[in-house]
């Protein structure tokens, strides 16, 4: 009876309390060696020198940074003035992160409140269904969408032989090509955690809503629209942080003109062309702004825990 | 009794698929009484309870309020309010924010929805408590929240869904005290939904007691514990003694009817609203309080005679069971302040009384 029962608050909290360090430290060293330690090296890179042909000369420099905020011209002897090309490169990314989450959000929650509210036995299948194309890999499916949306192809079609369209939408190569790959592949990771969020929600909550005069949208508004936002931030998170770093889609959709901070940072780190000092200043003013979008969440999460 | 009537039930009946939930169900609730639906689960009270709020259409009949036909009626547009059984709060709001939300529904001016909202606090006395979010109260005081907010927007009708069922037995017991003064001190119509049956006898004007979806019988807690009209509310209601039993002569509603083992006992027939002819089968129904055991010193024999089964202590009394020859069994409770009542012992003969007239006569 005394010995080993981890049902057993008594003698099974004290077992389970030494236990906790050992038990922990798979987490610890997967952190530590894939995480701490990658964003360390990158911000060590990001201060400096550039080898021509890729890597990095050991001497300290803010050159990275420097270019990325700064033009001074050609030879480096011009008045310095504001370097415009990344700064916007970088807020073409927020604005197309930003489209992209409030298109998944427009969409997905609908689509988690429909699933959520069928008979138990048929969630199962819906959400199957909305994770069956993430069984192809990403560069895959994103292909497929250019030769579905160029000028010859089925959509454009379709469009024609329905009378709609007389000459080709030319969608290959826009911001709103990037838009759609954007759209489509992170679609689930908003729908996934509001669904988890509206199949907690008490129902019965919007009856008491309706039976104290509110009327349908007012008591969605009122009442389940706050109690799942833990879920809907947490989809509007995992949509936006991989949209603004995302490169496949900017890169196969959008070409040279509609370039996204991630493809910056992968050309910086491909061939001999790269800047590896500069991809990793480039990477850590992303990951400044990442962290300031979670931080605002935090915040917002704390408010309403309390 | 001279009181309006607050809520008109005819002819309703209530339609799922091929299953029936109500039959034809037509009920009068006065204004400003403590009007019970009792019966056990699946009796169909909560659905008509439901039909009254508005959460369910009716798939026929009518349903008035104040005179008022309400049936059509969307829940968000019928002045009834209703207690649910797990209470419904909402969990991001504080406790005032409860209690204001159906005030800001009905547009009430801040000011006095405030003024109304610290008046309902104080009725459920949780003035202290108005900052709390309901994940932080007891059980106990989620309930009162929860009528504070159906009280506050001054409904017509409180609608109360079981809602002491999932509080503890002492808490309970205390609730349903507060519960009667509360409606007293609000003067609104309450309509209590249970299938607790001490509940509904202590708290109510009066009774409906509901079993598949019709009602059985409408009361006061006296009505329907002493004249139970079947064999349904007779032994729904506390405890009977249902004796197999036969119609011998009438006069009106007071029967002669054969007992088991051939003797006589004059019972009333507390429906009314039928006639039995002689020789109809039925149920003498007879409360365990109302059997007498007969002494040795009473020197005579009693309408039942019998062999005493087991002993059950139950503190204030013992219940004692008795089989009669034919194999029926009854039951009897003999008060244990009676001291010098000595008890006989399983195995021994006895023979019971029936207290005079307390003995009713119900059919099937």
């Amino acid at each position: 009876m005394a010995g080993f029962n981890p049902g057993n608050n008594a003698s099974g909290g004290s077992v389970f309390a030494d236990m906790r360090h050992r038990l922990l430290m798979p987490s610890w060293i997967t952190i530590g060696v894939l995480l701490v330690i990658p964003v360390l090296l990158m911000l060590v890179y990001s201060f400096l020198t550039k080898e021509f042909r890729g890597g990095v000369i050991w001497e300290f420099s803010l050159a990275a940074y420097d270019q990325f905020f700064f033009d001074r011209g050609l030879f480096g002897d011009e008045p310095v003035k504001i370097e415009w090309t990344y700064l916007t490169i970088f807020a073409r990314s927020i604005v197309q992160a930003a489209l992209a989450t409030f298109f998944c959000l427009l969409i997905g929650f609908p689509t988690a409140y429909y699933i959520a509210t069928r008979p138990a036995s048929t969630r199962a299948f819906w959400l199957f269904m909305i994770t069956v194309p993430y069984w192809v890999n990403l560069l895959i499916r994103t292909v497929s969408m250019k030769f579905l949306i160029r000028d010859t192809g089925p959509l454009n079609h379709w469009l024609m032989q329905a009378g709609i369209l007389s000459e080709p939408l030319h969608l290959i190569n826009t911001n709103i090509a990037v838009q759609l790959g954007l759209f489509y592949s992170y679609l689930p990771f908003m729908v996934l955690p509001i669904y988890a969020s509206v199949e907690r929600f008490d129902f019965a909550l919007l009856e008491a809503a309706n039976d104290l005069y509110a009327k349908r949208w007012t008591a969605m508004r009122r009442i389940l629209i706050p109690v799942v936002k833990p879920g809907i931030i947490a989809g509007c998170i995992l949509v936006f942080v991989p949209s603004l770093g995302a490169f496949l889609a900017p890169d196969l959709l959008g070409g040279a003109k509609n370039f996204m901070i991630g493809s910056l940072i992968e050309e910086q780190f491909k061939g001999s062309a790269g800047n590896w000092p500069f991809g990793a200043a480039a990477s850590m003013i992303l990951l400044s702004l990442v962290l300031l979008v979670l931080m605002f969440y935090a915040r917002s999460d704390a408010r309403s825990a309390r | 009794m001279g009181r309006g009537v607050a809520v008109a039930l005819s002819h309703v009946r209530k339609q799922y698929g091929s299953a029936t939930a109500l039959h034809d169900v037509s009920l009068t609730i006065h204004d400003k009484e403590f009007f019970t639906l009792l019966g056990p689960s699946g009796c169909g009270k909560t659905t008509l309870l439901r039909i009254i709020a508005g959460f369910e259409s009716v798939s026929d009949g009518t349903v008035q309020l104040h005179g008022k036909e309400i049936a059509d009626l969307p829940a968000n547009a019928r002045p009834v309010n209703t207690v649910f059984q797990q209470y419904s709060l909402f969990p991001h709001m504080s406790v005032t924010d409860n209690v204001l939300f159906g005030l800001q529904m009905r547009k009430v001016p801040a000011a006095k929805a405030r003024q109304r909202v610290k008046a309902m606090l104080e009725l459920v006395q949780l003035e202290d408590f108005a900052q709390r979010m309901p994940a932080q109260l007891s059980g106990g005081q989620q309930q009162r929240v929860a009528l504070a907010r159906a009280l506050a927007p001054e409904p017509e009708v409180l609608l109360l869904d079981e809602p002491l069922s999932a509080l503890d037995l002492k808490l309970r017991q205390a609730m349903r005290i507060e519960l009667k003064q509360i409606q007293e001190e609000a003067g609104i119509t309450f309509i209590f939904v249970t299938h607790d049956q001490e509940e509904a006898l202590t708290l109510s004007d009066r009774i409906a007691v509901m079993s598949a979806g019709a009602i059985q019988q409408v009361g006061t807690s006296h009505d329907i514990y002493e004249s139970p009209v079947n064999r349904f509310v007779a032994d729904f209601i506390g405890e009977s003694n249902l004796l197999e039993s036969r119609v011998l002569a009438h006069d009106k509603h007071q029967l002669t009817c054969a007992l088991p083992g051939g003797a006589e006992v004059q019972a009333q027939l507390s429906d009314t609203s039928i006639e039995l002819p002689v020789g109809s089968s039925g149920y003498v129904c007879v409360r365990p309080e109302k059997l007498r055991l007969l002494l040795a010193t009473d020197q005579r024999n009693g309408v039942l005679q019998g062999v005493v089964g087991r002993h059950i202590y139950l503190g204030t009394d013992t219940q004692l069971v008795v089989h009669l020859p034919d194999g029926q069994r009854v039951q009897l409770r003999c008060q244990n302040a009676q001291q010098n009542a000595q008890l006989p012992e399983p195995g021994e003969r006895v023979s019971l009384d029936i207290e005079p007239g307390s003995a009713r006569f119900v059919s099937h």
